[in-house]
């Protein structure tokens, strides 16, 4: 038993030295196609991870009118942040509103307009969520009668419509995303089953020779798939080592251009480091060995 | 060993029309007959590389059609084949190519090891015992081939054209190193058209033409 297994992996071990071009060609096909499907992947995670950042970054903002009482907004704020499932809120006074005014780049003299004495900046809640719907129920209880008076504008309603056009966006990513996802997994399965039953159509007759010298279906078949397996781990070797390279390469490209947000995609993609993985073993490995099995098994009589 | 009005079509071409005949442990038949004759299908339908249209063979009281793959593996495995055209694996040695029928039959490392250069000595390739089919001449193919046919000491050899790409001294070594397998009680069954050599060999001679037997002669002659 073995010694069976033994010369079973040998086998498949020499076979796959021995055509040479045939061995490479599959597994570069494999790379080829896994390449293809890790790129989606992250991609998919950078534009998912933009438009929630996006989202994120619009918030809603309420201006207070001069002659509300500080505690009526702290008590607002409160209420908020205990009912509603909100990132953050947080109160500006009207001395924060200065020092902000302050740092903004416009030119002096427009800075100088407003000072410590003069004002009119008004105090502010700043809310921040990433659910639309948060935000508009909080729209609703500022815009009721208990605040009328008191709150002279409430941002959001006019930042409503972009912040509902993102997350259609990050929901149409997020859908398209999985059904696409779907789509390169088949195409790649059926790209990897061609080009191992092209390699195995090629070995036809070697089949059926093991099979008239009495070699069992058991004795012919493992080999090709030992070899499969090599063409899987090596595929899936090679696209790890040339994702997180290329990673690395586009890094500080990434960087200029993506700002704040590519801090975020990268730690997506290490979280999610082992899910991308894992589909290149299933897509890699388990295709490869299954394409094997049904070759061979066409041309065992 | 028995035919039984076997009949084999191709499409339209009848290869063989209702063949019936019979082998006997330790017999030494030729087959004979001109090329297309019907000597090849013979071979290939008792090996089951195809199967009747109809008719049985028998070996052993069994009925070869109905072995499953398993039995058709170890049956294979009592068998030695010498093909027309080698079948030998393009991939390996012609060590390991002999190595391949004997690692099939579950024998050892050992021996291994011990009785593949001793077949690969008779039959003069210990030279070219790393060498690659296709580096070798139609002649040391067809010795390689017999050497993989021999290994395993079969109860049955088919030898179909073994001399086919040798000189005169080389066809007629081969020809004793059949007789001698048949003397350890083996039956070989050699697909031939050459005359002489079966005239010499004083033997069962099955001549075939057309897909049928026209004379089945012990001691025959080729005609």
């Amino acid at each position: 038993m073995f010694i069976h297994l033994f010369r079973i992996v040998k086998l498949g071990f020499t076979n796959f030295i021995r055509n040479g071009s045939l061995s490479i060609a599959a597994i570069l096909m494999t790379t080829l196609t896994l390449l293809v499907v890790t790129t989606f992947m992250i991609i998919n995670y950078a534009v998912k991870t933009t438009a929630n950042a996006v989202q994120e970054k619009i918030d809603m903002k309420a201006y207070f009118l001069d002659n509300v009482p500080e505690e009526d907004i702290r008590d607002l704020e409160f209420k908020i942040k205990s009912k509603f499932d909100v990132a953050s809120v947080s109160y500006i006074s009207k001395q924060d509103a200065l020092d902000r005014w302050q740092t903004r780049s416009i030119n002096q003299r427009t800075k100088d307009l407003i000072t410590q004495e003069n004002n009119p900046l008004p105090r502010t809640l700043e809310i921040r969520s990433a659910d639309p719907k948060v935000l508009n129920e909080i729209t609703q209880i500022m815009q009721s009668k208990t605040y009328q008076g008191k709150i002279y504008r409430i941002s959001y309603p006019e930042n409503q419509t972009i912040i509902e056009k993102m997350s259609k966006i990050a929901n149409f990513v997020e859908l398209s995303g999985l059904i696409l996802g779907i789509i390169f997994a088949a195409v790649s399965a059926i790209v990897i089953f061609n080009t191992i039953r092209l390699t195995i159509f090629s070995r036809k007759e070697e089949i059926e020779i093991m099979e008239l010298v009495g070699a069992s279906g058991s004795f012919v078949r493992l080999p090709f798939i030992v070899e499969a397996l090599l063409y899987g781990i090596l595929a899936v070797f090679l696209t790890i080592i040339i994702t997180f390279s290329g990673l690395k390469l586009v890094q500080s490209a990434a960087i200029l251009n993506l700002d704040f947000v590519w801090l975020d995609i990268k730690s997506q993609i290490y979280s999610n480091f082992w899910q991308i993985i894992l589909a290149q073993i299933f897509i890699g490995i388990v295709i490869s060995i299954a394409s094997s099995w049904l070759s061979v098994k066409k041309y065992l009589k | 060993m028995e035919f039984q009005e076997v009949s084999k079509h191709y499409s339209e071409i009848k290869a063989l029309d209702k063949i019936t005949f019979g082998l006997k442990k330790g017999d030494f038949v030729s087959l004979v007959g001109p090329s297309g004759a019907g000597k090849s299908t013979v071979i290939k339908l008792l090996i089951r590389e195809e199967l009747p249209s109809s008719g049985k063979i028998i070996v052993a009281g069994r009925d070869i059609a109905r072995f499953n793959q398993r039995t058709l593996s170890l049956y294979r495995r009592k068998i030695g084949v010498v093909f027309q055209d080698y079948k030998l694996l393009p991939h390996k040695t012609v060590y390991e190519n002999i190595a391949f029928a004997l690692e099939v039959c579950d024998a050892t490392n050992d021996e291994i090891t011990e009785r593949v250069p001793k077949i690969l000595n008779l039959v003069g390739l210990a030279d070219r015992a790393q060498s690659y089919p296709k580096e070798l001449s139609g002649g040391e193919r067809q010795r390689a081939a017999i050497a993989r046919a021999l290994i395993h000491s079969p109860k049955i050899l088919i030898a179909d054209e073994p001399t086919g790409n040798l000189d005169p001294a080389n066809a007629k070594e081969v020809i004793d190193l059949l007789m001698r397998i048949n003397r350890t009680g083996a039956l070989v069954l050699l697909a031939t058209h050459n005359a002489q050599m079966v005239n010499a060999l004083q033997r069962r001679v099955i001549k075939v033409e057309r897909g049928k037997i026209q004379t089945d002669a012990e001691k025959g002659k080729y005609l």
